[in-house]
């Protein structure tokens, strides 16, 4: 792994050298209105956002619908490349490498997605879902590759006898073991785990979570994990980043942001989210309205709509991440 | 006087290529007007099939109501026709689903599609007449500007407002019961709890008695009074909300509620129920949540366990309740 | 979130490791439906041994015995299915016809299918200018007066059996063309694409091993229709004079020819339309039981 190069931009870091690196990323789409009189109009699906995500850890990321996450999970996987800012992977812009750095990437990086249904082709058995990576990507004997294959069971915790079987005999949480087993097939550094376990039952959920937590340790594999339950974020990560609307509003290890979350936002995630307790619950909704469109965002501080601190300054100056205590970063006028 | 609703020994199977399925298999609780029963368990525990049998909604063919009795004031729904049904659902019963996208149909305005159950339910044909209705329930959910958005199509509308319509309509002609099934799933987090305040307000106003269907326990919480845990097809434990969160008997219930992460407890690894949800077509002999149940003895492997009561409205389907409780 | 019902799991299966499978490659053929594939084995066997196996010269004319009716309906087992307005034996004829129809209708659904399969997925995969191009192309095709080209090409380069077929490809392509690529659309929206991209998976690998079996049943369900209908339009074709040249017997053409005599002896159209129809329905029921044979998700059944 090669340290990133010096950059202008002040991208938040902790820990040790960066496996993967957003630098002032923005992705903006641009929409047809519909019809033939088609005057594009801008959507900036992510805006300005640097991340990091140091070997070995967690990053968790939350938001709402439309702040951005599916596409910044796109921009991680280059599976799209950034309008501006950079995407770095242990220090290479992913979009200038050659066709041996991109081999080296698809190997180095996957993903397990929400849906387990859609996750996996329902014409291919277990054996050709998990092994496809390594018969892509590897020069791999078949032999190998059965031996290679029965040993990601194993560590996902289905038997032998799955290999030969199609993803519709297995039940939900059994088909998310399986698409971790393919994610983990090349010995990953980075997997994007986009909300692993929301489509599962409850009763299923932390079986997941703790077999994620146990891969990472034995493999030393690093996660996005991207969900809205902010507990289950919480148990896993050692970052975290919330995000509204398309950018950062903070970004903190796990124990100062819920310890002593900063900006209005990550609190009124916080107050939702609290456990379950009958009787001590308020239905006083935290925040007020819904997420305005990404195509007509609010002057100033993007959050200004539905804050309620907000000021009059919040609708004319966007506030800028800045770092209010070390290592957390949080963009709002108030914040001290 | 009857409760508004007693469902009694319920039996829903469906008939696969693989086996019967026994979909809900003996479900029994009552709910008065004005009170909120909560219907939690995981998918495949018959609790959405409890709610389609309720309204005798069940896909065609395969399912089949094979017993029990339904009781809606007092008289038997499983045994009138279906004319009468039809009259009942969306005027005395009515629903707000899961997905507000495809409980509104997209080529309708928000206005047209309002106005169908007065037209059907009501006879009401004025104009004028149903106009100001929509636009009075439309207000009563605390859609901004209603007279405005009549004219929209539910693509024009937030997932939020989307369900506030989908409430509107589902309380326009003065039902008495009103099934929600997950109303809250597919809403973001901040905008959820803005919806469950709606519907407790629109419970409080009509006095309508409310099942919510729903896997999400800290919704229970917020919302019911009393709390039914499904299980394989049937209600493991059922009790006032207070008591099932302070005193849970059934190990599944006190499994479920350690099973969820919760922020600021740290812990290195997850509290987590092994295994599978049961497939039931192929249930085990004696309790059906003995084969990942925490507290199983011997006895429960060959052995159904009956309901037992604890005070007059607290039952577990568990050998162990009595001790489970002291624990 | 959760859906009740729609997916019961099986953990069983996995729990307790299931009997080895294929136990017999005749595992493989459970279902099959008996009677349509007796009639297309019969409708092919006789069409390959029309030739030895037919009671006469299916073009030799015998203008004393024309118009005779078949057993059953006062004709005699010298020509068992009667005979035409010329005296040829219907039952040789209907044998020599078999090859002919089967030839052509195989060959164009294969043809076209393939055309139209190939087409859809390049179009719906990389989108863009390749799915404008494709895509408009169809539309024009859709849109050509079908018999109006078959004329004219017909008429410029010449009717025979391997115009016949070319014709047809080039004239059905586009239904198969236009069905599947919205197919290959919702198909290419599944998170298994998307992860076998991340995987670093060619395209060609995408389309061939993940998008085109997932295809597959849209494309039996139209092939199978449209052999029938390719069997159809070849009659009337043929009825134009535009298919296969005479005296050469095809279904289609029997059945045109027999229409004039509709009321002298019904037996001229009876017996190829059976045929047709009989075939036909065999091969969509055959179509039917391949389709859920090749879905696992029927095949443990």
């Amino acid at each position: 792994m090669t340290t990133s190069p010096a950059s202008t931009v002040t991208a938040p870091k902790a820990g040790d050298t960066p496996l993967i690196e957003l630098l002032n990323v923005t992705k903006v789409y641009t929409v047809r209105a519909g019809g033939f009189r088609g005057q594009g109009r801008q959507l900036r699906a992510v805006d300005g956002v640097s991340l990091s995500v140091p070997a070995a850890t967690t990053l968790g990321l939350v938001g709402e619908s439309g702040c951005g996450k599916t596409t910044l999970s796109r921009l991680l996987l280059r599976q799209e490349p950034p309008t501006t800012g950079e995407v770095r992977y242990a220090g290479k812009n992913v979009w200038s490498m050659g066709r041996g750095g991109q081999k080296d990437f698809h190997r180095q990086v996957s993903a397990v997605f929400q849906d387990p249904y859609s996750s996996l082709n329902p014409r291919h058995r277990v054996r050709e879902i998990v092994t496809e990576p390594l018969m892509v990507n590897s020069g791999m004997s078949r032999h190998d590759r059965e031996e290679k294959l029965q040993s990601l069971l194993s560590d996902v915790g289905l038997p032998p006898a799955a290999a030969g079987l199609y993803p519709h005999e297995f039940s939900g949480g059994q088909r998310q073991r399986i698409a971790i087993a393919r994610a983990i097939a090349l010995n990953p550094g980075l997997v994007v785990l986009d909300e692993p376990v929301s489509a599962l039952d409850v009763s299923i959920r932390a079986q997941i979570l703790n077999l994620l937590k146990e891969l990472q340790e034995r493999h030393q594999i690093a996660y996005v994990f991207i969900a809205h339950d902010l507990a289950a974020v919480e148990h896993m990560s050692d970052q975290m980043a919330v995000m509204y609307l398309g950018a950062l509003v903070e970004y903190a290890p796990v124990e100062g942001l819920y310890g002593n979350p900063l900006h209005p936002y990550t609190k009124a995630l916080l107050l939702a989210s609290q456990p379950p307790q009958p009787g001590k619950m308020s239905l006083e909704a935290p925040l007020s309205g819904e997420v305005p469109s990404p195509l007509n965002l609010p002057s100033g501080c993007r959050f200004r709509t539905r804050c309620p601190i907000a000021e009059a300054r919040c609708a004319e100056l966007s506030p800028q991440l800045r770092e209010v205590r070390p290592g957390h970063y949080v963009s709002c006028h108030l914040v001290n | 006087m009857p409760p508004l609703l007693e469902v009694k020994n319920l039996q829903t199977h469906f008939i696969t290529r693989s086996g019967v399925a026994r979909a809900v298999d003996g479900v029994t609780f009552s709910l008065e007007r004005g009170q909120t029963l909560g219907l939690v368990g995981e998918s495949g525990s018959g609790k959405s099939v409890t709610c389609s049998s309720i309204v005798r909604l069940l896909p065609k063919g395969s399912g089949r109501i094979v017993g029990g009795e339904v009781l809606f004031e007092g008289r038997n729904l499983l045994d009138i026709s279906e004319n009468e049904m039809r009259r009942i659902r969306g005027s005395q019963i009515s629903f707000v689903t899961q997905d507000p996208m495809t409980s509104l149909n997209p080529v309708y305005s928000i206005g047209n599609q309002m106005e169908e159950p007065l037209r059907y339910h009501q006879g009401m044909r004025n104009h004028g007449q149903l106009h100001a209705k929509v636009v009075e329930a439309l207000t009563q959910v605390g859609i901004p500007s209603p007279e405005r958005r009549v004219k929209d199509y539910p693509h024009q509308l937030s997932g939020g407002q989307r369900q506030r319509v989908v409430t509107a309509m589902a309380i326009e002609c003065q039902p008495s019961l009103l099934i929600a099934d997950e109303p809250t799933t597919a809403l973001d987090v901040t905008v959820q709890i803005q919806i469950l305040r709606l519907l407790k307000d629109v419970q409080k106003e009509l006095n309508l008695g409310m099942i919510l269907v729903t896997h999400d326990l800290s919704v229970i919480a917020r919302t019911c009074d009393k709390v039914a845990v499904m299980y394989a097809g049937r209600i493991v434990e059922e009790g006032p909300i207070d008591e099932i969160f302070a005193r849970p008997r059934h190990p599944y219930t006190r499994s479920l509620m350690r099973a969820i992460p919760q922020i600021g407890r740290k812990e290195d690894r997850l509290y987590s129920i092994p295994g599978q949800p049961p497939d039931v077509r192929r249930l085990p002999q004696g309790c059906p949540f003995a084969p990942r149940c925490p507290d199983v003895i011997d006895r429960c492997t060959h052995e159904a366990p009956t309901e037992q009561f604890f005070g007059s409205n607290h039952r577990a389907r568990c050998l162990r309740a009595e001790e489970m409780g002291a624990s | 979130m959760t859906t009740d019902s729609s997916s019961l799991p099986l953990d069983k299966s996995v729990a307790e490791p299931i009997a080895p499978k294929r136990a017999s490659w005749l595992h493989n053929l459970r279902g099959l439906p008996v009677v349509p594939l007796t009639i297309l084995l019969i409708v092919i066997g006789t069409g390959i041994l029309a030739p030895i196996i037919q009671p006469h010269n299916p073009n030799e004319v015998d203008l004393l015995a024309s118009l005779r009716p078949p057993v059953g309906f006062d004709g005699t087992w010298e020509h068992p299915l009667g005979t035409d307005e010329l005296g040829r034996d219907v039952l040789s004829r209907l044998m020599d016809g078999a090859q002919i129809s089967l030839l052509v209708g195989i060959a164009v659904v294969l043809g076209a299918g393939t055309l139209g399969a190939t087409l859809a997925l390049l179009a719906g995969y990389f989108r863009g200018w390749v799915d404008i191009l494709i895509s408009r192309a169809t539309d024009t095709f859709l849109a050509v007066p079908f018999l109006l080209v078959a004329i004219s090409v017909v008429g410029a380069v010449g009717a025979s059996t391997r115009n016949l077929i070319l014709v047809l490809i080039f004239m059905t392509w586009a239904g198969y063309a236009r069905v599947l690529r919205s197919e290959v659309l919702r198909v290419r929206e599944a998170d298994f694409v998307r992860l076998a991209k991340v995987a670093g998976c060619s395209p060609a690998r995408i389309i061939i091993r993940h998008i085109l079996p997932n295809i597959v049943n849209p494309l039996i369900v139209l092939a199978t229709l449209q052999l029938s209908a390719v069997i159809v339009i070849e009659a009337s074709l043929s009825f134009l004079g535009l298919g296969v040249p005479a005296p050469q017997a095809t279904w289609g053409g029997m059945l045109a020819n027999g229409k004039a005599y509709l009321g002298v002896q019904n037996s001229l159209t009876i017996v190829p339309g059976i045929a047709i129809a009989a075939t036909c329905l065999s091969i969509n029921l055959m179509g039917d039981w391949l389709r859920v044979r090749l879905d696992p998700r029927f095949r443990q059944l």
